[in-house]
């Protein structure tokens, strides 16, 4: 966890030390795509060597669409509460 | 919608790759997967901290706007725990860090895939499609329905890039700042609260 925090702050800081040269930028954006796909796939190599994981997918596919059903609704409401909290005041 | 289709291509073709058991050995026993995470996570905030609306943003960021993330994520984890309680599949553990993806589905399926197993990461990579997809899909409705606020809370991560024309075509202009914030605030928390689910509970 510890180094996910440092990761991320010495991210950021490399980040707003180049952002001047856009070049940099630009490298580490595509950088990021290909890092996403490369562990998209290897996630994809796992699985698809889990004969177990495999005959799951559906079952792991319904979990899926239920946590995004509740994880919706939960943040939905949230934002209810949160307009009434938050964005009242500017509104009047 | 596109990059999203590119990024589940690549894992459907592990996927098939991985059927026809073709396993590189370095993948599976050494910790490459786990350093590639790290660089990954690295250059994510890279990129958010060269973002050139930062300075913008930092500059109007008000306590109150903050607030917006903080619900998006606290809604997010107490439906994630009415999920776990109703129907018990996944583990509690598994399902806050699959909701505390947030929507960002790349770093949430890597990160849980490594800190868990294939099968919450499986979980989380359609679960959190699932969310920017309706985001995309659904945003003119949860404006009518719900308010301004709603897409930015079910964007989550997203709000400040993927999602964000949608958001700033029907929330409005005004909500635009308050879409990058939530967004950018979001993208830097998913792994924190994601390792920190793990770490803790």
């Amino acid at each position: 966890m510890l180094e996910i925090c440092a990761l991320l702050i010495a991210g950021v800081g490399i980040g707003w030390l180049i952002r001047e040269r856009r070049s940099w930028v630009r490298v580490s954006e595509r950088l990021v795509t290909g890092f996403v796909y490369l562990m998209l796939f290897l996630l994809g190599l796992g699985v698809g060597a889990d004969p177990e994981l495999i005959r799951n997918v559906r079952s792991l596919g319904l979990q899926a669409f239920g946590i995004a059903f509740f994880a919706l609704a939960g943040s939905i409401a949230a934002g209810l509460i949160c307009s009434r909290v938050v964005f009242r005041r500017h509104e009047r | 919608m596109k990059d999203s289709l590119i990024i589940l291509g690549f894992f459907a073709v592990g996927v098939a790759a991985g059927l026809g058991s073709w396993m590189p050995e370095f993948l599976c026993s050494s910790k490459a997967p786990l350093y590639a995470l790290y660089a990954l996570i690295l250059l994510v905030a890279v990129v958010v901290g060269a973002d050139p609306r930062l300075p913008d943003i930092v500059g109007l960021i008000r306590p109150g706007v903050l607030l917006v993330p903080v619900f998006a994520a606290v809604g997010t984890l107490a439906g994630s725990v009415l999920y776990h309680r109703l129907f018990g599949e996944p583990g509690l553990v598994d399902t806050l860090a699959i909701g505390a993806g947030l929507g960002y589905y790349s770093l949430s399926s890597a990160l849980i895939g490594q800190l868990s197993g294939k099968d919450a990461g499986v979980i989380a990579l359609l679960s959190n499609i699932a969310r920017e997809v309706f985001t995309l899909l659904c945003t003119p409705l949860l404006v009518r329905c719900f308010g301004k606020l709603a897409p930015i809370m079910s964007g989550g991560a997203t709000a400040m890039d993927t999602t964000l024309p949608i958001i700033a075509k029907f929330s409005g202009r005004e909500m635009t700042l308050v879409a990058v914030i939530s967004g950018l605030v979001l993208t830097l928390a998913t792994p924190v609260l994601i390792s920190m689910i793990y770490r803790f509970l």
